[in-house]
C-alpha cells in the first residue's frame, strides 16, 4: 500500500478514527495489528520475516541486558544475524551473479544457480533500527520489556517502508506519554500529508516523466540536456523522498506520534559535509553512530579519518542497493566529503581563506558547487548499468566522439520532444521549482521546518492555500500509483 | 561526517516521558486515553476543515455552472491516442457501410494490405478506410460502392467494441454491417484489471453517460470508487480536460519562446524500434508508423514473452465479463439495424501452442453460441483460410499477406451470407439511386 494510493487514503483515516476512539490500553496492540495489515498488503508471506526478526531481537536485547558475562558475544551474534538476513535478501543475488561472472572470466565452467530473491519492503530500514537497538542496549540503555511496544517500534506503519530511521529511546516513550489529538496536531498532520502529496504528485512525478524517457538515452541528448536532466533528477529524488517523509510524519502526527525530521533544506547546503547534515538525516546520524564512530571516527588523525569516511560512504552506497553502480555512488560521496575535509584543513590554516569562505558570494558558490557535485553522483544512482553511466559521463564532460551528426553540446532539445506538455514545459517547470523551493525554504526557515510554508501575514489565507493544494492534487492525480524512489531500498 | 546532530534534528519528546522506564506497560492515568476535541465550534476553527469547506463550495459552484457544459466532446483537448485519431477519421466518413472492429490483430494486417493494394504509403493514424475490402465486396456484389472502415485498435477488448458501437454508430455513421474480429485474447486479456481500464474505454466515455455500465465496466472496488468520485467531484471528472487545456495553453504561450531557443530533438526521429512499439504507446502522432507497399515481410518479432503473459491463465472472471459485453454489443447492433458478423481471428501455429486448448475451445464455442443466439453469421478463419508462419510478423499479428487473406475471407463471407448480402445489396441500391 503506497502513501499516494487510494487505498491509503481510506486506510489512514480508518486507523486514526479507531485509534482515538479506542481505550488506551488497546491502542498499541491495535496500531501493531494495523501496521502488520499495512505490511501484508504488499506480500503477506514476508510478515513472517518481520515478526521473526522482531522476536529474535526482542529476546536478544533482553539477553544483552541480563547476561553480564556473555553480552558481547550475544551482541555480535545478534548483529551478525541481522546483517546476514539483510545481506541474503539484498545482496545474495548480486554476489552469486558476480561470482558467476568471475568464474566465467576465469574460464571455469561451474556456475552457481541464480534464484530471484524478492527484497522485502523496508528491510533496509527496520534492520538498521534493530542494529541501533541492540548496540544501544549493549551500551547501557534499558531494553524494551513490553513485547507489543517493541514489535511496534520497527513495524510502525508510517515509517515502516522508507523511514525515517527511528531511535527507540524517542519512539517507545511516546507510547506512554500523555497524548490527545488536538486541533493543532490534526491540522499539522493533514497539512504535512497534503504537502507531501503535493511534492510527490505535482513536483516529483512531473519531472519524472521527462527523466524516465530521456536519461537512459544520452546519445540523443546534448551536454546541456544531460546536465539539466541531472539537476532535475536531484530535484525529483528530493521531492519524492521528502514528500514521502512528510506523509509519514503527517500520518504519525495524526496518531499523536513525532518521528524524526529527515530533511532540512539540503539544496541550500554550502558544502557536501553540510549537505549530509541536511539530507536523509536519520540515515546520516545512523551511519555516524553505528559505523563511522565504531571505525574510529575522526579521532586518529587525518588519514584514518579519510579512510573511515570512505568506508562509511561506500557501505552507505551499498546499502542503497546491490550493484557496482551504488557502490560508486557511495564512494563518490566519500570522495567529495574527503576533498571537503582537506579543503577545510587548508582554510583553517589561512586567515585569508577563512575570511573568503565567510563571504556571501563564497557561500553561493559553495551551494552551486555542492548541488552539482551531488548531481554528478546521481548518474550511477539512476542509470541501471555502468556502461550506460559511462556514456552519460562522457556526454556530461563533452568527451563523446564528435561526428557530423553530433548534437551541439550547448543545444536545448528537451522542450522540442513530442509528447505530454511536461517536455515542452520542462525548463519552466524546473525554474518554477527552484524559485518555489527558495521561497518556501525562506519561509520555512522562519517557522517550523516541514510544515506548509506561508508567511505570518498571509496566515488568514491558509485555508484557501490548503484548498488550492487539494484541488491541484485532484486535478493532477495520476491514474496509476507511481512508486516512491526510496521504496526500492 | 557530522560531529553532532543539529538541534533541529532531535525528536521532541517531553522530558517527563523520558524519565519513565521503557516498556513497562501502559500508563492509564496519563490521559493518553483522552478523546479528540469534538465540539462543532472547535472543529470549525480547524484550518483543514475550513479548507475542506472551500473545496466543497468550489466543487458545488463548478457543478452548477459547469464550464464544459454544451461543449462538443470532440472539441475537448485529449490524449492523442489511437482511439482519438480513429474516431476523428471515422467522423469524416459519410455513411460507412462496413465497419471492422477488433484489436491490433485486425488493425495491423488490414492496414498493411491496404498499402499493398493501393501501392502507396498509408498512415495508419489517419487513414482507416479499407478500399481493398470494398473492392472484394464489389467483386461479388455488383454496384457496391460503400465505404469499409478499419476500426481496429491496439489492445481493444470486446467492451471497447461495444463502446464504439454505442457512441460512434449514430446518425450518418451507422454502418449496415459490423464485423467483430475476435481473437482469444480479446475476451480474456490478463493484462487489464477491468473493462473500464482501457484507453479506448476512457476516451469513449465522454460521448455517453455510462452510469448503466458501472457494474460491468468497473468490477473491482477502486475503479468503481473512482467512478463514483467522478460523478460527484468536478475536479476528478474533468481532470483530463483541465490537464489538456492547461497543457495546450502553456505550450501555446511558450512555443514562440522555445521555437527560437530549442533545437529539434533526436527523440522525434522515429527508429524502427519506436515504430515497433508505436502500438503500445498511449499517445501517437501522425506519421508514427507508415505502411509501405512491397515492404519486405520476412522479419519476425519475437513477442513470445508478452504473448505468454496474456495467456498465463484462463482469466475466467474477465472472460465472463467480456461475454456480457459481447451480448451488449450484438444487442446494440441489432437495435440500430446493423447486421453483426462474428469472425474468429487466425492464430499462428507458434502462438496457439501457448494458448491452453480449453481456453481456445471456450473462445470458439462462445462465438458459435453467440452467432446462433443473435442469428448472425460466424466466420472461422482458421477453417476457411490457410495461414502459415509467413503470414505472421510475430506470435499473433499478421503482415500484409495475412491481411489480404483475412479480407478475402471476410469479403467473400459477407457476399455469400444471405443476411449480410441483403444488407449490402440494399447499400448498393442506395448508391445507385
Amino acid at each position: 500500500m503506497l502513501f499516494n494510493s487510494a487505498a491509503y487514503l481510506v486506510f489512514l483515516p480508518l486507523v486514526v478514527a479507531i485509534y482515538w476512539f479506542m481505550p488506551f490500553r488497546y491502542r498499541t496492540a491495535f496500531l501493531l495489528a494495523a501496521s502488520y495489515v499495512f505490511y501484508m498488503t504488499w506480500k503477506p508471506i514476508y510478515l513472517v520475516l518481520i515478526v521473526a526478526l522482531t522476536a529474535f531481537n526482542y529476546f536478544a536485547g533482553i539477553a544483552i541486558e541480563k547476561q553480564k558475562a556473555q553480552r558481547k558475544m550475544i551482541l555480535i551474534g545478534s548483529l551478525a544475524a541481522n546483517i546476514l538476513t539483510l545481506a541474503y535478501f539484498k545482496y545474495a543475488y548480486f554476489a552469486i551473479d558476480a561470482s558467476n561472472s568471475v568464474l566465467a572470466i576465469a574460464g571455469r565452467k561451474i556456475s552457481y544457480p541464480l534464484h530471484e530473491i524478492i527484497l522485502p519492503l523496508g528491510i533496509s530500514f527496520f534492520v538498521f533500527e534493530f542494529i541501533h537497538y541492540l548496540v544501544d542496549v549493549y551500551k547501557g540503555s534499558p531494553a524494551v520489556k513490553a513485547p507489543l511496544e517493541f514489535a511496534l517500534f520497527p513495524s510502525f506503519f508510517p515509517t515502516q517502508i522508507a523511514g525515517p530511521i527511528k531511535r527507540f529511546q524517542d519512539f517507545v516513550p511516546q507510547l506512554h506519554k500523555p497524548a490527545k489529538i488536538t486541533l493543532k496536531d490534526f491540522d499539522e498532520g493533514v497539512e504535512l500529508i497534503l504537502w507531501g502529496l503535493f511534492k510527490k504528485v505535482i513536483v516529483a512525478d512531473s519531472v519524472a516523466v521527462v527523466i524516465d524517457k530521456c536519461m537512459p538515452h544520452p546519445e540523443m541528448l546534448s551536454t546541456f540536456d544531460c546536465w539539466t536532466l541531472l539537476w532535475a533528477f536531484a530535484i525529483q529524488v528530493y521531492f519524492d523522498f521528502s514528500g514521502y517523509t512528510d506523509i509519514a510524519r503527517g500520518s504519525a502526527a495524526l496518531l499523536g506520534f513525532k518521528v524524526p525530521l529527515n530533511f532540512n533544506l539540503p539544496f541550500l547546503a554550502g558544502s557536501i559535509t553540510e549537505y549530509w547534515r541536511r539530507w536523509h538525516i536519520s540515515l546520516s546520524l545512523w551511519l555516524r553512530d553505528y559505523l563511522f564512530f565504531p571505525l574510529g571516527g575522526s579521532k586518529h588523525g587525518t588519514m584514518a579519518t579519510l579512510r573511515n569516511v570512505m568506508i562509511t560512504f561506500t557501505l552507505a552506497g551499498l546499502w542503497h542497493g546491490a550493484g557496482l553502480n551504488y557502490i560508486i555512488f557511495g564512494a563518490m560521496h566519500g570522495l567529495w566529503l574527503n576533498l571537503n575535509r582537506l579543503w577545510r584543513i587548508q582554510v583553517e590554516k589561512s586567515a585569508l581563506l577563512l575570511k573568503l569562505t565567510e563571504t556571501k558570494i563564497f557561500h553561493c558558490f559553495g551551494v552551486i558547487l555542492t548541488f552539482n557535485c551531488l548531481a554528478v553522483t546521481l548518474v550511477t544512482f539512476r542509470l541501471p548499468s555502468m556502461e550506460l553511466s559511462g556514456r552519460y559521463f562522457q556526454k556530461l564532460l563533452m568527451l563523446s566522439p564528435q561526428t557530423a551528426n553530433s548534437i551541439n553540446p550547448l543545444a536545448m532539445t528537451i522542450p522540442s520532444i513530442e509528447g505530454p506538455a511536461n517536455f515542452a514545459l520542462f525548463p519552466v517547470i524546473l525554474i518554477s521549482i527552484v524559485i518555489g523551493h527558495l521561497i518556501s525554504n525562506q519561509l520555512q526557515g522562519k517557522g517550523q521546518p516541514g510544515i506548509l510554508p506561508l508567511p505570518k501575514s498571509l496566515q488568514p489565507l491558509r485555508p484557501a492555500y490548503l484548498a488550492a493544494i487539494a484541488i491541484l492534487l485532484l486535478l493532477f492525480a495520476p491514474d496509476g500509483t507511481p512508486s516512491f524512489v526510496y521504496f526500492q531500498f | 561526517m557530522p560531529s553532532s546532530p543539529p538541534p533541529t534534528l532531535q525528536t521532541k519528546v517531553d522530558s517527563a516521558s523520558k524519565t519513565r522506564a521503557l516498556g513497562t506497560g501502559s500508563d492509564a492515568s496519563s490521559g493518553r486515553g483522552s478523546q479528540p476535541e469534538g465540539k462543532l465550534s472547535t472543529v470549525c476553527k480547524s484550518k483543514v476543515f475550513q479548507a475542506a469547506v472551500l473545496v466543497v463550495l468550489a466543487n458545488l459552484l463548478l457543478v452548477i455552472t459547469n464550464p464544459f457544459k454544451g461543449v462538443d466532446p470532440d472539441s475537448l483537448p485529449t490524449l492523442k491516442s489511437w482511439v482519438f485519431w480513429t474516431t476523428q477519421d471515422y467522423r469524416q466518413e459519410v455513411d460507412p457501410k462496413v465497419v471492422l472492429l477488433g484489436s491490433s490483430l485486425l488493425m495491423n494486417s488490414v492496414w498493411m494490405q491496404e498499402a499493398e493494394h493501393l501501392q502507396k504509403n498509408v498512415d495508419i493514424v489517419v487513414n482507416r478506410r479499407t478500399t481493398y475490402l470494398e473492392s472484394i465486396i464489389s467483386k461479388y456484389i455488383k454496384g457496391y460502392q460503400g465505404v469499409c472502415f478499419n476500426f481496429g485498435l491496439p489492445g481493444s477488448m470486446v467492451s471497447d467494441d461495444y463502446m464504439i458501437a454505442r457512441t460512434q454508430f449514430d446518425k450518418g455513421h451507422t454502418p449496415k454491417v459490423m464485423v467483430l474480429c475476435l481473437g482469444p485474447r480479446d475476451l480474456m486479456d490478463t493484462s487489464f484489471s477491468c473493462a473500464g481500464a482501457t484507453t479506448a474505454f476512457k476516451y469513449l466515455e465522454r460521448f455517453t453517460d455510462t452510469k448503466d455500465l458501472l457494474d460491468i465496466a468497473y468490477t473491482s472496488a477502486w475503479p468503481k470508487i473512482n467512478f463514483m468520485l467522478r460523478e460527484y467531484i468536478y475536479f476528478v471528472d474533468k481532470k483530463y480536460h483541465s490537464q489538456s487545456v492547461l497543457g495546450e495553453q502553456a505550450k501555446g504561450a511558450l512555443n514562440p519562446i522555445f521555437a527560437t531557443m530549442a533545437t529539434p530533438s533526436a527523440f522525434n526521429l522515429k527508429t524502427d524500434f519506436d515504430k515497433q512499439f508505436a502500438f503500445y504507446r498511449s499517445e501517437v502522432e501522425k506519421g508514427v508508423f507508415i505502411a509501405k507497399p512491397n515492404a519486405q515481410t520476412d522479419s519476425f518479432y519475437d513477442n513470445g514473452k508478452d504473448w505468454k503473459k496474456r495467456f498465463k491463465n484462463s482469466n475466467d472472471e474477465m472472460f465472463d465479463n467480456q461475454k456480457i459485453w459481447l451480448n451488449k454489443c450484438l444487442t446494440e447492433a441489432k437495435a440500430k439495424g446493423i447486421t453483426p458478423v462474428l469472425v474468429n481471428m487466425p492464430v499462428s501455429e507458434l502462438g496457439i501452442k501457448y494458448i491452453p486448448p480449453q481456453v481456445y475451445k471456450r473462445h470458439v464455442d462462445t462465438l458459435i453460441e453467440m452467432s446462433a443466439k443473435y442469428d448472425c453469421p460466424y466466420v472461422d478463419t482458421m477453417k476457411e483460410g490457410k495461414f502459415d508462419m509467413k503470414d505472421f510478423s510475430d506470435y499473433g499479428h499478421m503482415d500484409a499477406s495475412g491481411g489480404r487473406k483475412i479480407i478475402d475471407i471476410i469479403g467473400r463471407s459477407l457476399a455469400s451470407d444471405v443476411r449480410t448480402r441483403a444488407a449490402l445489396m440494399a447499400a448498393a441500391n442506395e448508391g445507385s439511386n
